[in-house]
């Protein structure tokens, strides 16, 4: 959608990107990992180790994002500072081989 | 970092919490006007008041429900009412109504409610949104996916497939 939207919105003079972030600190998933034993959900690197261990995931920060991390990225994606990326997908997931 | 937000317009759906809350008081901080769309009214008065105080001239919240097209539209308009452009939509929300399970576990019904939080929701506000931004002097849309759209899991079939914006 964001990369179709980008070509047909040029014109108006509209940018469109993605943002993708890796695993994140969010409220919501630390309190899906507070109850589980093994894992501290407000400790970044164990969280990315219950990922790692759960999903096979893993990142060359070897940690998860707090999402105070991910805001400055769409900020900027969002802003008139940006004046030529668009139909981008920005990964911010602490570093990885994925595409 | 100066993004040259200063009274520029935002929209951040799903702005009360995590990194769409992060993206919004960036915004704050330079200066920005924001319109943050969530559920929650509590939410959304936490995080106008939390804007305002970070320097938005104008940090407003405004209930929604991004699984309902009319209160979406009803959103969009009161911002174009209040502002009468936008410079910047910023997509952050996920919605689920449908807990994680492995694809054979998924019925029909799972399926239509992952993709009307995860994709129509956004489909829905840059519809709504779009005269706006054609409106101003410049625009930009944002669209949070998410990384494991590139690396799969098997409980993540239908986020993914979902999210892949």
């Amino acid at each position: 959608m964001t990369k179709n939207l980008s070509q047909s919105l040029a014109e108006d003079g509209i940018l469109v990107n993605t943002v993708s972030p890796g695993t994140f600190a969010s409220e919501s998933f630390k309190a899906t990992l507070a109850p589980m034993p093994g894992v501290d959900e407000n400790d970044l690197q164990d969280i990315m180790r219950f990922i790692k261990e759960g999903f096979g995931h893993s990142v060359f920060l070897d940690r998860a994002a707090d999402p105070s991390e991910i805001g400055p990225v769409i900020a900027f994606a969002a802003s008139a500072r940006n004046t030529y990326m668009t139909g981008a997908d920005i990964n911010v997931d602490g570093g990885s081989d994925f595409a | 970092m100066d993004l040259g937000l200063k009274d520029a317009t935002v929209i951040v759906a799903g702005g009360t919490t995590g990194m769409g809350r992060a993206a919004a008081e960036c915004f704050a901080e330079d200066g920005a006007r924001v319109a943050v769309l969530a559920r929650s009214e509590a939410g959304l008065r936490d995080t106008s008041d939390a804007l305002t105080a970070l320097g938005s001239p104008d940090a407003i919240g405004i209930a929604t429900d991004l699984f309902d097209g009319s209160s979406v539209v009803a959103a969009v308009a009161r911002v174009g009412e209040r502002w009468g452009h936008l410079n910047a939509l910023v997509n952050a929300a996920g919605p689920m109504r449908s807990g994680l399970k492995t694809f054979e576990t998924y019925d029909d019904q799972d399926w239509h409610d992952v993709f009307d939080g995860l994709t129509l929701a956004a489909v829905r506000t840059i519809r709504a949104a779009l005269p706006l931004l054609r409106a101003a002097a410049w625009a930009r849309i944002v669209n949070v996916s998410a990384m494991s759209t590139k690396h799969q899991s098997p409980p993540l079939v239908a986020y993914t497939a979902a999210k892949a914006h």
